[in-house]
């Protein structure tokens, strides 16, 4: 009996991060919730509920370490399905951009400040000075817009929205 | 009627190869959720790019794609290249002044113009492909006929337009079933047959993907036949007048469910916002883009024209 991917199910890459399937299974039950907006005329309320069992195991194996090892394994040397969606999806990100924006999108996310920070090799302060646009702590930064270049790409903002109107680069 | 359509993707591929314009045709199933908006901006987003961009109103009956550019009397249309007036579609365009993007009408009061004739079809769909530029945007009409299903489905690239409403939603899911069951139309007899009694056996409801599973299992070479077929053709998603968190996360909503129904995901997906100044704009004959440089919907389209031509990019890769 093949085994079923559950990779693909929740839309994510065989290397997804433990926020990346919290992410993924959040968006998975939106869509496919009771009464989806999404699946409307597609798919009916038993149809739904079959669904939601399946990410529901998807999700239980996927977030155990342990469990998730030994799934891999059953899985064997298959690869990362290309047809995974929505974490490779840029943001676009309305001019003026702000900090504010780029912030909320990281917590869509479910990044952390300190993943940014340790992605970017700064403190998490100056994460967090990046979503304050706290232009007097950033004058220390010797070369500021490969930083906030690092800052959009780890966090999925549209890179070149971001680079042509984030205020601290534009003033 | 299978084997009538086949050759109408033929030629667009191979135009495709030989270096012709990339074509996009945008549809939504449902009418008024602002296609003809998408393709008059867009078309000046990719030309703003220093692309050169023709678009074309393929609304044959319900024309209005020269509004939006802020062009009143068109002097040639579609008409009088389909009922042989005019040879070449190139005698059709008509430029803006101070941008590299044309546009063809289909403004017409020809009450037969909406049900083209299967020769008047492959005529256009060939000197689409023969147009001087990089890039053709057809505004399609609204609706599931043959025609524009056709036109969708020849074009290299096909772009879904919805509203956060369910009835567009519903819409949008038929067109794009419509126009997968008519590109299946073109397999073999055999596998078609195939396809056939397997949809006779399944009761209502089921996904395409489960479809495609199933025949793989019973006949592994027509099903991978059938699962060839649906591969091609790339589909964008646009989310238009969207007014608050929830339509973003309807966005990706359905991109799951599209990808889980079909076994293919979406090529990208985009959203535009709700805004007055559509309206207003239509009323002054101003186009949107250039009046509202700096609205977000402009960083949008900017976003999404950009978007549309690395996805070419890659396809081409």
């Amino acid at each position: 009996m093949s085994v079923p991917d559950y990779y693909e199910l929740l839309d994510l890459g065989h290397d997804a991060t433990q926020a990346e399937i919290v992410q993924a299974y959040r968006n998975a039950i939106a869509a496919f919730g009771e009464g989806s907006r999404a699946a409307y005329s597609l798919y009916g309320d038993a149809e739904l509920a079959a669904i939601r069992e399946e990410i529901e195991q998807a999700y239980n194996t996927l977030r155990h370490a342990g469990e998730r090892r030994a799934y891999d394994a059953r899985l064997g040397g298959r690869e990362s399905s290309d047809n995974v969606y929505y974490l490779a999806a840029r943001h676009a990100v309305a001019s003026p951009c702000s900090g504010g924006q780029m912030r909320a999108i990281r917590k869509s996310r479910c990044i952390s400040l300190q993943q940014v920070a340790d992605a970017a090799g700064v403190s998490a302060r100056v994460v967090q000075a990046i979503e304050e646009e706290d232009g007097d702590y950033l004058t220390a930064i010797e070369d500021l817009p490969a930083l906030i270049r690092c800052y959009a790409e780890m966090v999925g903002c549209d890179v070149s929205d971001v680079m042509e109107s984030y205020p601290l680069l534009n003033a | 009627m299978a084997d009538q359509a086949a050759p109408l993707e033929t030629e667009a591929l191979a135009a495709a190869s030989a270096g012709k314009p990339v074509i996009w045709a945008v549809a939504s199933g449902k009418g008024g959720v602002g296609k003809s908006f998408i393709v008059s901006n867009l078309g000046l987003a990719l030309a703003q790019g220093g692309h050169r961009v023709i678009v074309v109103d393929l609304d044959l009956g319900g024309a209005n794609l020269h509004t939006h550019l802020g062009m009143r009397q068109p002097k040639f249309t579609l008409s009088h290249f389909l009922d042989g007036r005019e040879e070449t579609l190139a005698n059709l365009c008509e430029p803006l002044p101070e941008a590299s993007i044309s546009m063809i009408s289909g403004a017409s009061d020809h009450h037969e113009i909406a049900n083209l004739k299967y020769f008047q079809k492959q005529k256009l769909i060939r000197h689409l492909s023969r147009l001087d530029a990089d890039h053709v945007i057809l505004d399609l009409g609204a609706g599931t006929t043959f025609n524009t299903l056709d036109f969708f489905n020849v074009a290299d690239h096909g772009i879904m337009v919805v509203v956060p409403e369910p009835t567009s939603i519903e819409n949008g899911y038929r067109f794009l079933r419509s126009a997968m069951k008519r590109r299946l139309m073109r397999l073999s007899a055999e596998t078609g047959a195939q396809v056939s009694s397997l949809l006779a056996e399944r009761e209502e409801g089921g996904s395409l993907r489960e479809l495609v599973g199933e025949l793989c299992k019973r006949h592994p070479k027509h099903g991978a036949q059938m699962r060839q077929r649906m591969r091609g053709g790339n589909l964008h998603l646009v989310v238009n007048q969207v007014r608050e968190p929830a339509d973003f996360q309807l966005g990706y909503s359905m991109a799951l469910v599209w990808k889980h129904y079909s076994g293919r995901k979406p090529d990208s997906l985009s959203f535009l916002n709700y805004d007055e100044a559509v309206i207003k704009g239509l009323r002054e004959h101003k186009r949107y883009l250039s009046s509202n440089p700096n609205s977000r919907n402009s960083v949008h389209f900017r976003h999404l024209a950009r978007t549309l031509v690395e996805a070419v990019g890659d396809v081409r890769s």
